[in-house]
């Protein structure tokens, strides 16, 4: 009987509770974009974008078309251009342009002689999500072809300059989507510089894995708990509940990148990065040596004492390569020292064409 | 949203009062406590402090255990990254030692991160089939868990580093998740139980969960 009193009492809490009280709280949803995570061009009027290859990608141009192209490819799969337009010590780049208190930021900064554009790849970053099985590494070279394609015809269309060329920049797993897109179409790319590709071939796979530690070795870091415990407060079966999540594990799960963890973005991909592009990719250099272009591998000092043999085994996969080190920073240098790398892409890309 | 907040805690309230446990002491009419301390991956390293209390109400023919605990990240050991869980264990169907229990328990939790900080509130059930023996238990079970709410604060170097916009204040559809696994326990001397669990977790669409591929609990009793 006494129990039966205590259950009474406390509906009757509850009850004279709820009418007591107003409910004029706002209850958000966590799958609607714009909440947790940035929306993308498909939610967004406000953001730049092209439309190519029958989709929308979060894209942005720098400088006077008139001068030569440069793509620049960003990392993940998944991640954005962010990092490569803002940098340390400054704000971080707006995702809307007229935001932004600074307009040079980053690798931007080499517009005062290219034309540079920027692109957040399928599925990644502010372009539209894609769900699991939809995107794919062929897809991903169609799309750099056709970006290249629409650049190169906007500049004759309005300059009446004819080029059938661009160059490359490529960061981490942007460098696999270069080769893989230069080892399809070599005489469309005139040079290319990359700042510590993802693997290029199984050979460089295998290494880079075997050099690696394993998450699981990482129990009991602080990263890694804040990543398990969040799967407590929410599940990642949505897209912006597991970009929201996936973020939690950004620039600080592999130790050995020596990854600085200010860098920016704007939104993860989670199930674009799921997609396993780099391993579908392991052999993309077959015909690399039709490329007459030359390849520039940056590496930053920390990440190459973490993986001395890598930068061998990639730049053997092109006929003609050079080496710079950047001095102390890692696999997010471009964000960290991006004057510096700013000179040395500019000062490779002028010695080719003065060379050719 | 007050009449959530609310709602919630008066189940809480509740829950504490009435219901149950998570062990196998409702198997035991001759005891009346037990506390216990569990630890293991479930699905960050924790450990957990619990208290169960066997209840005989008259309109109600079994035992029922309820249980109280607070289970802390043991790497991260703060009321910041705590859970407090109320619920009760009871049989639904027994033939002699085969036993079909269920444990429905509700929880309320915090997480605190580079991130964000976020309170949830969820409810489980969990369904148990086994065989139960007085000094011994074995089963099978099935879990679901539903967050209901949560209230998300984003910090400074989220809004600086990712999404300026991020928007603060309480969240529905934070989903839920499955986890299927066996447990079995053993006493000792009377009094002191041992109790292990694994449990492999998905998410309520049976997709991967993306943290711990299964979570393992090992948890130790003293009954009085």
């Amino acid at each position: 009987m006494k129990t039966f009193k205590q259950i009474f009492t406390a509906v009757l809490l509850i009850l004279t509770s709820i009418a007591f009280f107003g409910c004029d709280e706002e209850v958000y949803d966590m799958d609607e974009p714009g909440n947790l995570v940035p929306e993308t061009v498909a939610e967004d009027p406000l953001l730049p974008r092209i439309e190519i290859n029958g989709t929308i990608f979060h894209a942005e141009t720098f400088g006077d078309i008139n001068n030569p192209v440069i793509i620049f490819l960003h990392g993940g799969p998944g991640s954005d251009y962010r990092a490569m337009i803002s940098q340390i010590g400054v704000e971080n780049a707006s995702r809307y342009p007229d935001e932004r208190t600074i307009t040079n930021g980053g690798l931007s900064q080499l517009q005062d002689e290219y034309f540079c554009v920027f692109y957040d790849q399928r599925g990644a970053g502010l372009s539209p999500r894609y769900d699991k099985g939809e995107v794919n590494f062929d897809l991903y070279v169609e799309d750099l072809d056709a970006i290249i394609d629409y650049y190169l015809n906007k500049k004759s269309r309005e300059t009446g300059i004819q080029e059938n060329q661009v160059y490359l920049f490529a960061w981490s797993y942007g460098g696999t989507l270069a080769t893989g897109y230069i080892n399809k179409h070599p005489e469309k790319v005139k040079d290319i510089a990359m700042y510590e590709p993802g693997p290029l071939t199984k050979e460089a796979y295998d290494y880079f894995i075997e050099h690696t530690t394993s998450p699981l070795t990482q129990i009991g870091k602080d990263w890694l708990e804040q990543y398990l415990l969040s799967h407590d407060h929410l599940t990642s079966d949505a897209h912006a509940r597991a970009d929201y999540q996936m973020l939690l594990g950004a620039f600080r799960s592999n130790p050995q990148f020596h990854e600085n963890i200010n860098c920016p973005l704007w939104r993860m991909g989670t199930l674009v990065s799921n997609e396993d592009l780099e391993k579908q990719n392991r052999d993309n250099t077959s015909n690399l040596s039709a490329f007459t272009g030359k390849m520039l591998f940056i590496s930053g000092e920390l990440t190459r004492k973490e993986y001395p043999g890598y930068k061998d085994i990639q730049m053997s996969c092109f006929p003609e390569s050079e080496f710079i080190e950047v001095a102390g920073v890692g696999h997010t240098g471009p964000w960290e020292k991006p004057d510096e790398i700013a000179t040395d892409i500019r000062n490779f890309f002028e010695h080719q064409s003065l060379n050719n | 949203m007050k009449k959530m907040i609310i709602l919630m805690i008066s189940l809480l309230i509740i829950g504490s009062m009435r219901l149950t446990a998570q062990s196998v002491i409702f198997n035991d009419n001759t005891i009346r406590n037990s506390i216990y301390m569990r630890t293991g991956i479930e699905p960050a390293s924790m450990i957990a402090f619990g208290y169960q209390r066997n209840l005989n109400p008259k309109f109600i023919k079994p035992t029922i255990t309820t249980f109280a605990e607070w289970n802390f990240s043991a790497f991260r050991f703060s009321p910041k990254n705590s859970e407090v869980k109320v619920g009760g264990v009871a049989p639904l169907l027994q033939k002699n030692s085969f036993k079909i229990v269920n444990n429905l328990n509700l929880s309320a939790g915090s997480v605190s991160t580079t991130h964000f900080e976020s309170k949830k509130f969820a409810v489980a059930d969990e369904v148990a089939l086994g065989f139960y023996k007085p000094k011994w238990f074995f089963a099978l079970t099935a879990e679901y868990e539903k967050i209901y709410l949560n209230h998300i604060e984003h910090t400074d170097f989220y809004r600086e580093n990712y999404y300026e916009d991020a928007v603060d204040g309480w969240y529905k559809g934070a989903g839920g998740m499955f986890q299927f696994g066996l447990e079995t326990g053993r006493t000792f001397f009377e009094k002191y139980d041992v109790h292990v669990e694994l449990k492999v977790p998905f998410t309520e669409r049976f997709n991967s969960y993306g943290g711990s591929p299964a979570h393992l609990n090992l948890a130790i009793g003293y009954r009085f």
